[in-house]
């Protein structure tokens, strides 16, 4: 391996050949990608606590999951909701790309899960039993919970897989970090094949409390579907949803050998800190913009060779503005070029599990050549000046995919998936 | 304040209902006794909303409570009233004990923007907080008083943080003044790379007929983020003389695919300009 600024220069090609996801819109690839297209929302009043005290009653619950026809009584009941949601997207991912474990050494299969708030759920039941009962009020599975690597774990051991196993916590940004890592895991030869991607499932009374004193949160509780806005001028919060995304991360010569379907080739990948506040992204989106041209230079490619990017476009008065000052100040008259687009539009922000989500969508994109609507994109905001953001699907070629995911802590990601060629 | 815990429950909309005609004594009593945060708040909110002369007075006085979220959020209240003792208390908080106040008064004060505001501001460009530091650069950018802002960022341009170093530079950049020139030059050698870069777009601003010169130099910067923004203003300022330099580093061995792009970017864009009728 040639390494030039820390760069590695002979990497083994990584390709995606695999997409699973659990979303409020959809689960499964197919089910999603045509509720993306239609801009089909289902952001909708929250019905798993009582919200009339909360200033954002608002959210995309998963209720359109059917756990039991994928995990058993034992694991529902052991393991988080987020374990749960993330180990379905992961045998989602493997069963859309045509695989099963027994056909790789198992010891070359890794999983890297992201999330923001991990087991939240369960910890405050077990919080609030420890409170009201004592002692003994907490499941005898809360500590399992109680560790933020518990959904890779899950997954491998109901998978079999041995391989690299760990979780990346950065926040919102933390799908788009796992990406990144099984990336780097394969092109460095640590592993042959990844699932890799985010979860959550943190619609909660804590984490909507804390994020309602910050005001970060959409107060549209009348008008639901339209509360998530993103580069909109009456963008007032983002809007909460829970879910998960995971892909298959393949060293290239294996998916040729078996006949794999690509989707995409994984070409960049870019990690910052803006290390300037914990909570606000920094003035001019510094940070993301310089994830990434991290991202772009890894992949080899110039600024002008990027067709789309996949915004992290929130919804947050702050974040929007400066996620499209980062755009522009990049990219400079090449702005004009690029199609820009919000998925958290559709799906609400799925936190943590956001950049797998994302990079399900990326991937579609490039296959398909479509870009799917920001929805509620009705009023430009001067603000976020970017030109080809559309509230209605766009079909073009699309070569290079950027994805941008930005988290508290002052975290980025950015990631370059490219059409797949042979040369 | 804050001292007395109410039992009674306000509820700062509603209608006024005896206590006073326009129910200022309730929100008042609400601003100044209720233990709930956010109904003392929504109580500021309406007194601030009102203006009048008890509403001021007890809006001033709410000032000096002890909690510190609750001075953060309710300097940002009360300065939008007009009045010159809300004024001085907006100020006087930019002198409060805690930072979170400090930053808030700050970002409350730029909207009053008078010399007396400035001088506060600035002097909170020595605090010993770093997000202080940071909105007094930021609250800078909107004063009128350009060559006293010049004057006063120039002097903060080493401070160790280097975001607030960031700020400076593009604060000064935007001042647009000539003063500001040789200050930002010696950005160039700046430790942080962003720094560098946005000295070289604060001179674009301020320094039109050297920025071609300056962006050459950044050329070589060891960055490439400073690199690409040479570029661009390169391709903005630069004419068909410096295709031959731009051919050069073009074809150094470290040059990497998105400098290599971005130059022959830049030169098409030079020579499409060039080949225009004048």
């Amino acid at each position: 391996m040639d390494y030039n600024n820390g760069i590695a220069t002979k990497k083994r090609r990584v390709v995606i050949t695999g997409l699973g996801v659990v979303s409020p819109i959809g689960i499964g690839k197919q089910e999603f990608w045509q509720n993306l297209l239609s801009g089909n929302t289902s952001i909708d009043q929250i019905t798993s606590f009582d919200t009339r005290e909360y200033p954002t009653r608002i959210g995309g619950e998963l209720k359109n999951l059917d756990v039991k026809k994928y995990l058993s009584e034992n694991d529902t009941r052991r393991f988080d909701e987020t374990a749960q949601y993330a180990c379905i997207a992961a045998m989602l991912a493997l069963e859309d790309g045509n695989l099963s474990a027994e056909s790789f050494s198992r010891e070359r299969i890794g999983v890297i899960a992201g999330s923001s708030h991990g087991a939240i759920k369960t910890l405050e039941r077990d919080i609030h039993a420890l409170r009201e009962i004592g002692l003994h009020g907490p499941s005898p599975f809360a500590m399992a919970n109680a560790s933020t690597n518990i959904a890779a774990g899950f997954i491998a051991l109901k998978l079999g897989l041995k391989g690299p196993n760990f979780s990346i916590v950065s926040a919102c940004a933390s799908g788009t970090h796992s990406l990144g890592a099984a990336y780097d895991a394969i092109a460095l030869d640590r592993a042959d094949l990844m699932l890799a991607g985010g979860t959550e499932a943190s619609i909660t009374p804590f984490i909507f409390a804390g994020y309602s004193f910050i005001s970060a949160m959409s107060k549209r509780n009348d008008d639901p579907r339209r509360a998530c806005r993103p580069f909109d001028a009456g963008r007032d919060g983002f809007v909460m949803s829970e879910g998960s995304g995971f892909v298959v991360l393949e060293e290239l010569n294996h998916a040729l050998e078996r006949g794999a379907q690509i989707y995409a080739e994984f070409v960049g990948f870019g990690a910052t800190n803006d290390a300037v506040h914990v909570t606000n992204i920094s003035r001019g989106g510094i940070g993301i913009r310089k994830a990434m041209q991290v991202a772009i230079e890894d992949a080899g490619i110039g600024l002008e060779d990027i067709d789309y990017i996949n915004a992290h476009g929130s919804s947050t008065p702050l974040a929007d503005k400066c996620e499209s000052a980062a755009i522009k100040s990049l990219f400079k008259h090449h702005t004009k070029r690029l199609l820009v687009n919000s998925t958290k539009s559709i799906t609400g922000h799925m936190m943590g599990a956001s950049g797998g989500v994302e990079a399900v969508v990326c991937s579609m994109t490039i296959t398909n050549n479509l870009v799917h609507p920001t929805l509620n994109y009705e009023t430009p905001d001067p603000e976020c000046d970017l030109e080809n953001i559309s509230a209605k699907s766009v079909e073009r070629e699309i070569r290079y995919a950027l994805s941008n995911s930005i988290g508290f802590g002052g975290a980025n990601s950015s990631i370059v998936l490219k059409k797949y060629s042979r040369d | 304040m804050n001292m007395s815990k109410q039992q009674k429950s306000f509820d700062p909309t509603a209608q006024p209902s005896g206590d006073g005609e326009d129910g200022t004594d309730l929100l008042v009593e609400s601003l100044l006794g209720e233990s709930d945060l956010n109904a003392r708040l929504q109580s500021a909110r309406a007194l601030a909303e009102s203006g009048n002369r008890q509403a001021v007075c007890s809006l001033v006085k709410a000032m000096g409570d002890r909690d510190y979220i609750f001075r953060a959020k309710l300097v940002k209240i009360i300065s939008r009233v007009s009045h010159p003792s809300i004024t001085e208390a907006v100020i006087a908080a930019i002198g409060d004990d805690d930072p979170y106040v400090r930053k808030s008064a700050i970002e409350a004060a730029q909207n009053i923007n008078s010399p007396e505001s400035v001088k506060a501001i600035a002097r909170c460009l020595s605090d010993e907080e770093i997000n202080v530091r940071e909105s007094a650069v930021i609250a800078l950018e909107r004063s009128r008083e350009a060559a006293l802002v010049v004057e006063v960022l120039s002097a903060v341009l080493s401070d160790s943080h280097w975001n607030v170093r960031r700020e400076c530079v593009e604060v000064l950049g935007k001042t647009g003044r000539a003063e500001a020139v040789e200050p930002l030059k010696r950005m160039f050698t700046d430790e942080d790379s962003e720094v560098r870069r946005s000295a070289l777009l604060a001179l674009a601003n301020v320094d039109k007929d050297g920025i071609v010169e300056t962006a050459l130099a950044g050329l070589n910067d060891r960055d490439q983020s400073v690199v690409l923004e040479a570029l661009y203003l390169l391709g903005e300022f630069g004419g068909a003389q410096i295709i031959p330099v731009l051919e050069e580093r073009m074809h150094r061995q470290e040059s990497r695919a998105i400098v290599k792009s971005s130059i022959s970017q830049v030169i098409i864009r030079i020579n499409s300009r060039d080949e225009r009728p004048r």
